[in-house]
C-alpha cells in the first residue's frame, strides 16, 4: 500500500490571524436553528423514519431522514421561494439565515464577502428532479446557462469570489478549508461556507445496489448504527449548514458574535479506490494530524471527536484505526460520536451539519451520543459516548469527513477565545 | 474591505491539452496513455480497465494530465503528495441521461451503483489522484460553465500548504454540448477539451527548467465592478496556453464576476 511519505507535517505558509464563525444557517432532518438542532443531538434523537421515496425507488427504500418545511430566506417572498429547486432551497435558505446571523444579509457593498459552495451533484440532480416532473432538460444542454453558487451569490447580494467544490460526501468540510484559506491570504472580508444535499430516487437506487445502504427496515430509528457490531449500512438524510467566517479582528471590530474558530484543517487522499474506503487508515490519519498541527493543538487537548462514520462495515473500522494513529495515546479518553446515527448521512451537506454538532458540544459543554450503539465493534476500539449525551468540557472538537474516491478531511472547531 | 491590490500567482511548470471525439473517448478509455513518434507507450500506465466505468470527462482529462507528466521538466517527478484539483463543465450528462431513461423503463434496480461515483463532481479529480497514486487533497470544482475560471482560482488557493508540492489542475469541457441519446451515446459531432495543468509555487519552483508561464490572480481594492459573468471558454484558454508569447507577455486574461482578474503570462 502506498502512502504518503512520512515527511512531518509543516506549518502552514503564510498561516495568520484565527478564523472565527460568527453566522450559523442549517436545514437539517434535526431542525433548523442552533439550537433546535443542539437540543435534539445532545437528547439523542433520531430523525430517520418512514418516507415514501417516490415512484422509482419504492420497492427498494423505505426510510431516511427528510427535511420538512426548509426555512424561507429572511426578507423573501415565500412564494418565490416555493418556486424554487429544492437543491436550491435547501442552499439558499440557510445561506441566508447565516448571514443574517452574522449580521451580514445585505451587507455593505465595500465588504468583500466570498462564497464556497461545497455540493457534489449539483446538475445530476437538477437533471434527475426535472426528469422525475416530467422535464426533459438532462437533454437540453442550452438550459444549463449557470451554476447555483453564481445564482446564490446574486440572490445574497454577494460581490467576492464564488466556487462550487466537491469531495462526495466531505464537500461541505472542503467549502468551508476552502473559505478558510481564502480568509487567511486575506482575499475576502467575509465568507459563506457550507453545502446541502437533496434526497432523490437515484442517489437511493444508486447507493442501494452499491449495497451501502442500511435495509434494516423494521424500525427506521434503529437502522443507523455507526461503530455498532449490527451495523449494515448508511440511513440516507438531507440537508445541512452554512457557515459565516472571518478573521476574529474584522468580527471584534464589528462586534459580531463569535460561535467559535475554525482552527484547524488536514486534507489528504487515500488514493486507493474510487469507491470503498481504503482499509489502511494512514492517509486518514494524515488529514487528522495536519489539522491538529494546523490548529497548534496537541491530541491529548482535543475534547471530542465528531467522526464521518456512517455505518458501513469498512468505513467504520477504517475511521477508528486512523483516530487512534492521530491521536495516539490521547485516543483511549477522547470521547467520540457519529451524529450520524440521527441525522443520518446528509452526503454533501454532512460535514457542515456535523460542525454544527461540534459547535453544540462546545456551547452546551456537552458531548452528543451515537445512539444505537449497543454493541461496540471489537474492531473500533475508541471511548464511545453511546446511547446518552456527556457533560463534559469541551473546548476544541474535531471532525472527520471522508468522500468516495478517497477523500480525507479533518477540521477542528475550537471555542472563541 | 481589502485594503490594497492582493496578487497571488504560481508556475505553470508543464500543461497538455487532449481534444477527443466520442469514438476516440471510447479508445482512450482502454489505452488513455502517452505514445511517442513510434507509437509505443511512454509515461505512466493506468491499470487495465481503470477508466471503464468514468465518464468521458475523466477519460480525456485522465489523458491530458498522461501527456502532460511527459513533459515535465527535469525528468521524474515525484507526485505521490500532490494534489489533483479537476473542474469539468457540466459532466455525467450522457450517463445521467441513460440513467434516468432506465430508472423509467425498468425502475431502481437498473440504476447503476457507478453513476455518483463516477459521475459527480468529485469524480475526475478522484480517477486521477487513485489512478496516479496522489495522496495530496483531491478535490471537484466548478462543475458548470465558469468551471474554467473556478478551477484556477482555487488551484492558487490550494498552493499555499507546502505540504502539497504540486498541483494537478485539470480543466474540461465539451466543445459542443451533445444530445444525449439517452442509451449512453450521443447524437452531434461533439468534442470534449481537456486541458492539465502542473501547478507549483513561485519558489518552489527554482532550478526546475518550468514551461515559463505564470498564473495569477490579482484583486484590486476599492470598489469591484461586475465584470464578465458569461461562461469561461476553455478552448481560449488552451490555445493561449500553446501559442506564441515571450517576455512575461499576457496570453490570456479574463476578469471574473466578483472584479478579479486572472492572467496567464
Amino acid at each position: 500500500m502506498n502512502v504518503i511519505p512520512p515527511a512531518g507535517i509543516p506549518a502552514v505558509r503564510g498561516r495568520s490571524e484565527p478564523v472565527c464563525i460568527t453566522g450559523i444557517g442549517a436545514a437539517s432532518p434535526l431542525g433548523h436553528s442552533f439550537d433546535a438542532i443542539a437540543a435534539n443531538l445532545l437528547a439523542g434523537r433520531s430523525a430517520v423514519r418512514q418516507v415514501e421515496a417516490g415512484a422509482y425507488a419504492r420497492n427498494i427504500v423505505h426510510f431516511a431522514a427528510p427535511v420538512d418545511d426548509i426555512p424561507v430566506p429572511p426578507g423573501m417572498d415565500p412564494g418565490q421561494f416555493a418556486s424554487r429547486g429544492r437543491l436550491e432551497q435547501l442552499c439558499l435558505g440557510p445561506a441566508a439565515h447565516a448571514l443574517a446571523d452574522a449580521g451580514l444579509l445585505g451587507a455593505p457593498p465595500a465588504m468583500l464577502i466570498g462564497l464556497v459552495l461545497g455540493v457534489a451533484a449539483e446538475h445530476m440532480k437538477i437533471w434527475e428532479l426535472d426528469f422525475i416532473a416530467g422535464g426533459t432538460r438532462v437533454f437540453e444542454p442550452a438550459r444549463d446557462d449557470r451554476s447555483l453558487v453564481h445564482l446564490m451569490r446574486a440572490d445574497l447580494g454577494l460581490n467576492g469570489p464564488a466556487v462550487t467544490v466537491a469531495a462526495a460526501c466531505a464537500s461541505s468540510g472542503f467549502a468551508m478549508a476552502l473559505g478558510r484559506k481564502w480568509l487567511q491570504a486575506g482575499w475576502v472580508d467575509a465568507c459563506l461556507v457550507g453545502g446541502c444535499d437533496v434526497l432523490s430516487p437515484t442517489a437511493f437506487a444508486a447507493f442501494y445496489n452499491l449495497r451501502a445502504l442500511s435495509r434494516r427496515s423494521d424500525d427506521p430509528t434503529l437502522a443507523s448504527r455507526p461503530f455498532d457490531r449490527d451495523r449494515d449500512g448508511f440511513v440516507m438524510g438531507e440537508g445541512g449548514g452554512f457557515f459565516v467566517l472571518e478573521r476574529q479582528s474584522d468580527a471584534r471590530r464589528r462586534s459580531a458574535t463569535i460561535h467559535g474558530e475554525l482552527a484547524g484543517v488536514g486534507m489528504s487522499s487515500d488514493a486507493s479506490h474510487m469507491v470503498i474506503p481504503s482499509a489502511d487508515p494512514q492517509n486518514a490519519a494524515h488529514a487528522i494530524r495536519q489539522a491538529l498541527a494546523d490548529a497548534a493543538i496537541d491530541p491529548s487537548e482535543v475534547d471530542y471527536v465528531n467522526a464521518h462514520a456512517a455505518g458501513t462495515a469498512v468505513g467504520d473500522v477504517a475511521e477508528a484505526g486512523a483516530i487512534r494513529i492521530a491521536l495516539g495515546e490521547a485516543a483511549a479518553a477522547v470521547p467520540v460520536s457519529s451524529t450520524k446515527s440521527m441525522s443520518g448521512h446528509l452526503l454533501s451537506g454532512a460535514a457542515a451539519f456535523e460542525a454544527i454538532a461540534c459547535l453544540a458540544a462546545i456551547r452546551h459543554q456537552a458531548v452528543p451520543p451515537t445512539v444505537n450503539l449497543d454493541h461496540p465493534d471489537e474492531q473500533c476500539p475508541l471511548a464511545h459516548v453511546a446511547r446518552t449525551a456527556v457533560e463534559r468540557p469541551v473546548r476544541v472538537a474535531a471532525s472527520n469527513s471522508f468522500g468516495f474516491g478517497g477523500a480525507n478531511l479533518c477540521l477542528v472547531i475550537r471555542a472563541a477565545a | 474591505m481589502t485594503s490594497a491590490d492582493i496578487s497571488t500567482s504560481c508556475s505553470i511548470v508543464a500543461h497538455s491539452t487532449v481534444e477527443a471525439s466520442l469514438a476516440r473517448i471510447a479508445q482512450l478509455r482502454d489505452d488513455p496513455g502517452a505514445r511517442d513518434a513510434a507509437g509505443q507507450p511512454t509515461g505512466p500506465q493506468l491499470a487495465r480497465r481503470f477508466l471503464r466505468h468514468c465518464d468521458e470527462h475523466t477519460v480525456v482529462g485522465m489523458a491530458a494530465v498522461l501527456e502532460a507528466i511527459c513533459r515535465m521538466p527535469g525528468g521524474s517527478t515525484d507526485f505521490s503528495r500532490w494534489g489533483v484539483l479537476a473542474a469539468p463543465c457540466l459532466a455525467g450528462r450522457l450517463m445521467s441521461a441513460e440513467t434516468l431513461s432506465q430508472l423509467h423503463k425498468t425502475g431502481a434496480t437498473a440504476v447503476s451503483p457507478h453513476i455518483i461515483p463516477q459521475c459527480s463532481l468529485h469524480a475526475m479529480a478522484s480517477a486521477v489522484s487513485v489512478g496516479l497514486g496522489m495522496h495530496g487533497p483531491n478535490i471537484g470544482v466548478g462543475g458548470g460553465p465558469q468551471a474554467v475560471a473556478e478551477g484556477l482560482v482555487t488551484a492558487l488557493t490550494l498552493l499555499d500548504d507546502p505540504g502539497v508540492p504540486g498541483i494537478w489542475l485539470v480543466l474540461t469541457q465539451w466543445d459542443e454540448e451533445p444530445i444525449p441519446d439517452g442509451e449512453g451515446g450521443a447524437t452531434g459531432a461533439a468534442v470534449c477539451r481537456g486541458t492539465a495543468l502542473a501547478l507549483m509555487a513561485r519558489d518552489a519552483t527554482a532550478g526546475r527548467s518550468a514551461a515559463g508561464l505564470t498564473l495569477s490572480l490579482r484583486i484590486p481594492s476599492g470598489p469591484l465592478s461586475s465584470a464578465n459573468t458569461s461562461a469561461t471558454p476553455l478552448g481560449g484558454f488552451a490555445s493561449a496556453l500553446d501559442g506564441p508569447g515571450s517576455g512575461g507577455a499576457v496570453r490570456w486574461s479574463h476578469a471574473c464576476d466578483w472584479g478579479g482578474r486572472l492572467e496567464v503570462a
